[in-house]
């Protein structure tokens, strides 16, 4: 219903709320269509800013919500419904803050999924199930753990065209540029995604992993690469270190004629340890060392929502597609 | 005492790359089927099959254009489909 009736937006509600200042930022403010609180909200307005109320309360209860919704909107005069019978008037300028998370040109959208495993008693790996996590936790709760957690990664276009070698001969072994392998290890090897608005291992040094890049093919049109190597990312913890120790494996193809990357898988797999943490420093959700996995794709020809920044981005832009090594 | 200090610091970072390559490796073979694993299922995250907008802007102009009402979904630390 939500695909054909209403036109769907993802909004931050705390930055569109109380930092965005500009048109966007005024509309939310007026309608009240986001409020700033853990679980989320949800609301219908229409686009000439009319309010036709929020929701509170368990999902189960939202289709016929939306229905209430719908029956609201047809209440309203037609000129208002009809297509084309609105004008949105062009805003005049964009909070800095708000263009500071648009995509960069031509930078490289790569789509990452962190994924809660569990271990079969012959080690091999499973997918998590309910009794991996703390006691008490409900059926509902473990199958939304156990999916798999969504971030996006982008990579500035100077340093995907770094991870190209000018002159690549087959089995050549290269180093990966340092503003990449700090990317990954502190943005986006992170146990706490989808679980938490807390990040982890963000002071992490290009030291704490070795990553390498080996020429596996090369033609005058395509070459091949393939990325490995390891991290030990550690920080203290309330309950002790909190770590994750994975080994990583890539697979990138690239087009040397129309200068872009066709391919560009990445897997990292290990242990975690005392992650996630809750808002006090509590480890949440799992008590005991878990194998964790992190699944990377790229996406070729990013839809609006694909252009959503990552979560490493969210508070400070240029650390994220800057990243430069600590003292 | 700049040897010993420059032999300190070297030593360092040799150790953290020795315990990283200490963790098994991925064995290629198996890559396919661990990336298949781990990556979003068909039954999962099925809000992205929604065509999200992510401005209000974009979400005004096109709900103007096709006659339609504006479903928001807002998170606290971000926008939900995503950034948490």
């Amino acid at each position: 219903m939500l695909q054909e009736k209403f036109v769907c937006v993802a909004l931050d509600a705390r930055k569109e709320r109380g930092e965005y200042k500009d048109a966007d930022g005024d509309f939310v403010r007026a309608t009240s269509c986001v409020t700033v609180t853990a679980s989320g909200s949800v609301a219908v307005v229409t686009a000439n800013a009319k309010a036709l109320g929020p929701y509170s309360g368990p999902g189960v209860g939202m289709e016929k919500w939306l229905y209430g919704k719908l029956k609201e909107w047809d209440a309203l005069p037609a000129a208002e419904r009809k297509p084309g019978g609105v004008t949105v008037p062009k805003p005049e300028k964009v909070d800095p803050k708000r263009a500071a998370l648009a995509l960069p040109a031509d930078a490289l959208v790569v789509r990452v999924f962190n994924r809660h495993l569990g271990w079969n008693e012959d080690k091999s790996l499973r997918y998590a199930v309910a009794a991996d996590y703390l006691p008490g936790t409900g059926a509902v709760d473990a199958e939304r753990y156990a999916m798999a957690q969504n971030d996006f990664m982008w990579i500035p276009r100077e340093e995907w065209q770094a991870l190209v070698p000018a002159q690549p001969r087959t089995n050549a072994v290269h180093p990966v540029p340092v503003s990449f392998a700090l990317r990954l290890f502190r943005f986006h090897l992170d146990p706490c995604r989808g679980f938490t608005e807390g990040t982890a291992f963000t002071n992490s040094k290009a030291s704490a992993g070795q990553l390498t890049l080996t020429v596996q093919t090369v033609t005058e049109t395509t070459l091949s690469l393939r990325l490995e190597g390891a991290a030990k990312l550690e920080q203290p913890g309330r309950e002790g270190p909190a770590t994750f120790e994975p080994a990583l494996l890539g697979f990138l193809e690239y087009d040397r004629a129309q200068k872009i990357f066709t391919r560009f898988d990445l897997l990292a797999l290990g242990t975690t340890v005392n992650l996630p943490t809750d808002a006090n420093g509590k480890v949440a959700f799992r008590k005991t060392p878990y194998p964790l996995g992190i699944a990377a794709e790229l996406v070729a020809h990013p839809t609006p929502a694909e252009r959503l920044h990552p979560r490493g981005a969210r508070d400070n832009v240029a650390a994220y597609l800057e990243p430069k090594e600590k003292r | 005492m700049k040897h010993i200090a420059l032999t300190l610091v070297t030593a360092a970072v040799w150790c953290g790359i020795a315990d990283a390559q200490a963790v098994e490796p991925i064995v290629p073979a198996h890559f396919d089927k661990l990336h298949k694993m781990i990556r979003v299922q068909p039954d999962e995250q099925r809000f992205w099959r929604i065509p999200w907008k992510l401005t209000i802007t974009e979400a005004r102009e096109q709900a103007a254009r096709e006659g339609k009402p504006i479903f928001v979904w807002a998170g606290a630390g971000g926008a939900p489909i995503g950034v948490c």
